[in-house]
C-alpha cells in the first residue's frame, strides 16, 4: 500500500476524470434530508459530508431487483442468462460499507459462486472515504475504523489536504490523473490524530467487546429482551433492507404481457418480514416478531462469527435510524451483557 | 383452447377500479387478446353468464346485494375481489363506526326509510373469494400481474410485505424519519409505495398485513404527535370493518 497526499481542491478533478474514464460513477448525493448513492455525471453533484446513505452501496453489486434469466415459451422452452456488468466506480464509500462489501464478497464469491455478483464485483472500483459518526453510528464498537483492504483508493480528509491510500494498480492509475505527492510521516500522524478524534465522536457504544457477545448470548434464548423488542417491532422489514451485510433474496418468475416470454428476477428479502419463513402448507417456522428479532441478532453477532469468524454488523446505524420504533442492536447487546451469564 | 371468459361487476363503490382497468388502454388491448369479456357494464353492453373469472368491485351494504353476489359466484369459476371496497370494505365501512340510523339520517334526511342499508362488509363475508387485488384504486401494474397469474391458474399475490419494503428499496425518504405519520409499516404493499414517493403518507388503502402489530403502530403514530382520536380516525379510513360489525 502506498500513501499520497493531494490538495482537497483537486478532488473535483479526480471525480471528473472518473466520469470521463468509466461508464458509471456512483457517489453520495442528497435526497431531501437524507443521502443516497446515485449515478453522477457532474463532479459537483457528489457530497461527502454525509453520515450514511439510505441503502448501502451493495445495491451496485447485488441490485434490489436483478434479472437473472430471460426465458421464452415457444415449442421449446428457451433460456438466456442475463449478466450485466459494465465498469463502474463507487466513490465515497465509508469504512463500514467497505468492510460490509468484503463480507458479502466472501459469501457471494467464495462460499457460493454467484455469477452475477462476481461479474459486477470484478468490474467495480471502490474509492473509500473516512467516516463522520452521528448519534446512530457505532462502527467503533464492532470494527477497526482503519480499513486495510477492500478498496482501490481510500481517502482521509485532513482539512485542506486529502491523504490517500492506494491499494491497487487501477487505484494508482486514477490517482495519477491529478497532481499528488508522497505522504510524509507528518501526514500519516495527522491521519492517526483524525481517527483518534473520530473515535471520541461516537455516543452510541456496545459495552462488551463485540466478539464476546456470543458469550453474553449463552442462556439468553428466552431472555425478556426478545419479547420486549417483539412488542415494539412492526415487522416492516426496513432494518434488513438497509443492512449492508444482509444478502438474503427471493426469486420470482414474471411473464411479459404477451404471455410468451418472461424473466426470472432476484429481489432483496429477509428474515424480519413475516412471509420470509412461510413455507408450503402455510406453515411459518418463525411466526412472531420476537423470534425474528432474536434470529436477526444471532445472525449478526453469533452465527456468522461461529462460521466465518466475523461479526456481520458494521455499526453503520442504518437499521436504527430507519426503524419506526427505534429498535437497535446496541440496546439489545447492552441488555444481554449487563447481566451475569446464567 | 377457447379464451377464458371474464366479467366485471360492481356493488357499493365509485367504480374507479374498473375505470382504472380500462384506463391502461395499451396494456388492456394486449390483455384482450388473451380473454373474452362477457360482462362489463362500464365498457360493453352485452351480458352473458358462464364466466371463468369474475372481478367484483365494491362492498356489500344492502340486503339486495347478497342474492346478486351469490348469483355471480354460482356462475363464475373464479371470483376476484377488485379494489379496497371489495377486499376490506374500504371507506364505505367507516359507517360501521357509527349507529346505522344516524348515518342514514345524515345522508338521506327524512327520506332515510326509503333506502334500507346494513353494516358494510367486504365481499368475502358473503361468498367464497379466490383472490384479491388490493388498493384504492388498484395499481395498474399490480392488476396486470395478478390477471396474468389468474390466467395461469395461480393464486393472486399475497402482498403481505408492507409498503415500507417497496418504499425502502426505492430509497424514498421514510416519512416517519421526517416526523410525518404514515401507515406504511402495517399496510399491504404492491402499490410501488406511490403515496410516499410523492411525499404523501400511506393511509392504508390496501388493507392491513395479515398479522399487523397495531399497538406498536399506534405508539409510533402517537410519537409523531397524533392524538388518540387522530390515530383512530387515521387507522379507520380504509380499515374500519371488523367481523363483529355483522354478527
Amino acid at each position: 500500500m502506498k500513501q499520497f497526499i493531494f490538495q482537497k481542491s483537486r478532488l473535483k478533478d479526480l471525480i471528473s476524470y472518473l466520469i470521463s474514464a468509466y461508464p458509471s460513477v456512483y457517489a453520495p448525493v442528497p435526497r431531501g434530508k437524507h443521502f443516497v448513492f446515485d449515478k453522477i455525471t457532474d463532479a459537483s453533484s457528489a457530497e461527502f459530508g454525509y453520515a450514511r446513505t439510505i441503502l448501502p452501496p451493495k445495491k451496485y453489486l447485488m441490485p434490489q431487483h436483478e434479472a437473472l434469466v430471460d426465458f421464452t415459451l415457444n415449442e421449446n422452452l428457451e433460456f438466456k442468462e442475463v449478466i450485466s456488468a459494465d465498469r463502474q466506480v463507487i466513490v465515497g464509500v465509508r469504512p463500514g460499507d467497505i468492510r460490509a462489501i468484503k463480507l458479502v464478497d466472501d459469501i457471494m464469491m467464495n462460499r457460493n459462486r454467484d455469477r452475477n455478483y462476481i461479474a459486477r464485483r470484478e468490474n467495480t472500483v471502490i474509492i473509500g472515504i473516512d467516516g463522520i459518526p452521528d448519534e446512530y453510528s457505532y462502527e467503533d464498537s464492532v470494527m477497526d475504523l482503519k480499513v486495510e483492504d477492500g478498496f482501490d483508493l481510500f481517502m482521509t480528509d485532513l482539512g485542506n489536504m486529502i491523504l490517500v491510500d492506494v491499494a491497487t494498480e487501477e487505484g494508482m492509475k486514477i490517482i495519477n490523473s491529478i497532481e499528488h505527492e508522497p505522504a510524509t510521516e507528518k501526514y500519516l500522524r495527522l491521519r492517526d490524530n483524525a481517527l483518534n478524534s473520530q473515535r471520541e465522536m461516537f455516543t452510541a457504544r456496545i459495552d462488551t467487546p463485540a466478539k464476546l457477545i456470543p458469550l453474553a448470548l449463552e442462556g439468553k434464548w428466552d431472555h425478556p429482551i426478545w419479547e420486549e423488542m417483539g412488542r415494539k417491532c412492526l415487522s416492516c422489514g426496513q432494518c434488513i433492507l438497509v443492512c449492508p451485510t444482509c444478502y438474503c433474496f427471493n426469486v420470482t418468475d414474471e411473464m411479459a404481457l404477451s404471455m410468451d416470454e418472461g424473466t426470472r428476477t432476484r429481489h432483496w428479502d429477509g428474515c424480519q418480514l413475516a412471509d420470509f419463513t412461510l413455507v408450503g402448507h402455510g406453515e411459518n417456522f418463525r411466526d412472531n416478531a420476537a423470534a425474528r428479532i432474536r434470529h436477526r441478532f444471532h445472525r449478526k453477532f453469533k452465527y456468522h462469527l461461529d462460521v466465518f469468524s466475523e461479526i456481520f454488523c458494521t455499526g453503520c446505524g442504518r437499521c436504527w435510524e430507519t426503524c419506526p420504533s427505534g429498535i437497535n442492536l446496541v440496546e439489545i447487546a447492552n441488555a444481554l451483557s449487563s447481566e451475569e451469564v446464567e | 383452447m377457447s379464451k377464458p371468459r371474464i366479467a366485471f361487476f360492481d356493488f357499493a363503490s365509485c367504480e374507479g377500479c374498473q375505470l382504472e382497468a380500462i384506463n391502461f388502454v395499451e396494456e388492456f388491448l394486449v390483455l384482450l387478446g388473451h380473454v373474452d369479456i362477457v360482462q362489463f357494464r362500464e365498457a360493453i353492453t352485452e351480458a352473458e353468464w358462464d364466466i371463468d373469472v369474475s372481478f367484483v368491485e365494491g362492498s356489500i351494504t344492502r340486503e339486495q346485494d347478497i342474492p346478486r353476489l351469490k348469483e355471480i359466484r354460482e356462475n363464475s369459476k373464479v371470483v376476484i375481489a377488485l379494489g379496497a371496497c371489495a377486499c376490506t370494505g374500504g371507506v364505505n365501512a367507516i359507517k360501521n363506526t357509527r349507529p346505522l340510523e344516524d348515518v342514514r339520517a345524515d345522508v338521506y334526511g327524512d327520506k332515510k326509510d326509503w333506502f334500507p342499508t346494513f353494516p358494510t362488509r367486504p365481499i368475502d363475508q358473503v361468498v367464497k373469494v379466490d383472490g384479491y387485488i388490493y388498493g384504492c384504486p388498484i395499481d395498474r401494474n399490480d392488476f396486470l400481474k395478478n390477471v396474468q397469474l389468474i390466467l395461469q391458474g395461480k393464486k393472486t399475490l399475497r402482498h403481505n410485505d408492507p409498503v415500507c419494503v417497496e418504499c425502502r428499496l426505492a430509497e424514498i425518504e421514510c416519512l416517519l424519519t421526517l416526523g410525518k405519520p404514515c401507515m406504511g409499516p402495517i399496510t399491504r404493499g404492491g402499490c410501488g409505495a406511490i403515496d410516499p414517493s410523492y411525499g404523501h403518507p400511506c393511509t392504508g388503502c390496501r388493507g392491513l398485513v395479515d398479522d399487523p402489530n397495531e399497538n406498536a403502530a399506534m405508539d409510533v403514530l402517537a410519537e409523531h404527535g397524533l392524538t388518540v382520536e387522530d390515530i383512530r380516525s387515521y387507522m379507520t379510513i380504509f380499515n374500519s370493518f371488523r367481523p363483529e360489525d355483522i354478527q
